[in-house]
């Protein structure tokens, strides 16, 4: 069982459905208000979605000077697993913590509805039990969602695979490359703009998101079944 | 085009406004990733 913290700023308004999809997923999830400094042992710290501070000046600029931030770096800088989901991107962005940055919708317009997703990358904490290639139909939420690098990053992203989703059939936002989701170079800190938290049980109208909250947990079971093969050469070769 | 900011500060010298604006635009006002910024010093004692 992975202890996870949902980080609570003044705004945010996903933080319970986050710690709901935890739980639901068997974490010992609970949350942790901006103010705090200690992440109280958190194997997986999530920045849930919401409005930080009003979102004025940008999306995720002033949440990211928040006491807790500090201990949220500490802790991705040591290889700690964290997901910013919509409003938590924009400050995982803002903080340095993930490249490239979240703009006004090219459209102009709050969008709210669901969105498709690929899947490209399964090897980071919260992709784990995807395959690659997976549609996922996921609710989106958001004003800020475009996606923008410079072309050099953006580059590098896609050549180091580095974008984690990316919408299909349509590009909601006007996202570089349609990226709705990327990590960092140590793959433990990623960024998604939809909500997966609102699409984890069938009374949702389903649960395509409902994996990226069961990857926490199921990465560590995987990690514990390697250090037993590590033991026994013959399944070694396996 | 983006933001048109305003502030207000008291330095010793024109130099250490702008150098205090600009860790100010560095840090918060405005996001190097996405945007740019210039910067002027007016007004006050600094003229």
């Amino acid at each position: 069982m992975k202890r996870v913290a949902v980080i609570v700023f003044p705004g945010s308004n996903c933080d319970a459905e986050t710690l709901a999809a935890a739980r639901a997923a068997g974490s010992d999830g609970y949350f942790v208000w901006h103010r705090d400094t200690d992440l109280r042992q958190a194997d997986v710290v999530i920045l849930p979605g919401g409005f930080s501070y009003g979102d004025y000046l940008r999306s995720g600029a002033i949440a990211r000077f928040s006491n807790i931030m500090g201990a949220v770096t500490g802790h991705a800088r040591a290889g700690g697993a964290v997901l910013g989901i919509c409003n938590g991107f924009q400050i995982l962005c803002e903080a340095g913590l993930l490249p490239g940055g979240l703009m006004r919708n090219a459209r102009l317009r709050f969008l709210s509805r669901p969105v498709w997703v690929r899947v490209e990358q399964t090897d980071t904490p919260f992709t784990c039990l995807y395959e690659k290639g997976e549609v996922l139909e996921i609710p989106a939420a958001h004003g800020d969602g475009r996606y923008v690098v410079d072309a050099r990053t953006a580059a590098e992203l896609e050549a180091t695979d580095r974008v984690v989703w990316r919408y299909v059939r349509d590009n909601p936002n006007g996202s570089v490359n349609e990226i709705a989701g990327v990590t960092n170079a140590g793959r433990n800190v990623v960024g998604i703009m939809p909500h997966p938290e609102r699409r984890d049980a069938p009374a949702l109208g389903g649960q395509d998101g409902a994996r990226v909250f069961h990857s926490m947990e199921a990465r560590h079971a995987t990690q514990h079944a390697a250090d037993v093969r590590a033991v026994d050469d013959r399944h070694l070769r396996v | 085009m983006g933001k048109h900011l305003v502030l207000e500060l008291k330095a010793a010298s024109r130099d250490e406004a702008l150098a205090r604006a600009r860790v100010m635009c560095d840090r918060l006002l405005a996001n190097p990733v996405t945007e740019d910024y210039d910067l002027a010093v007016d007004g006050g004692a600094a003229r």
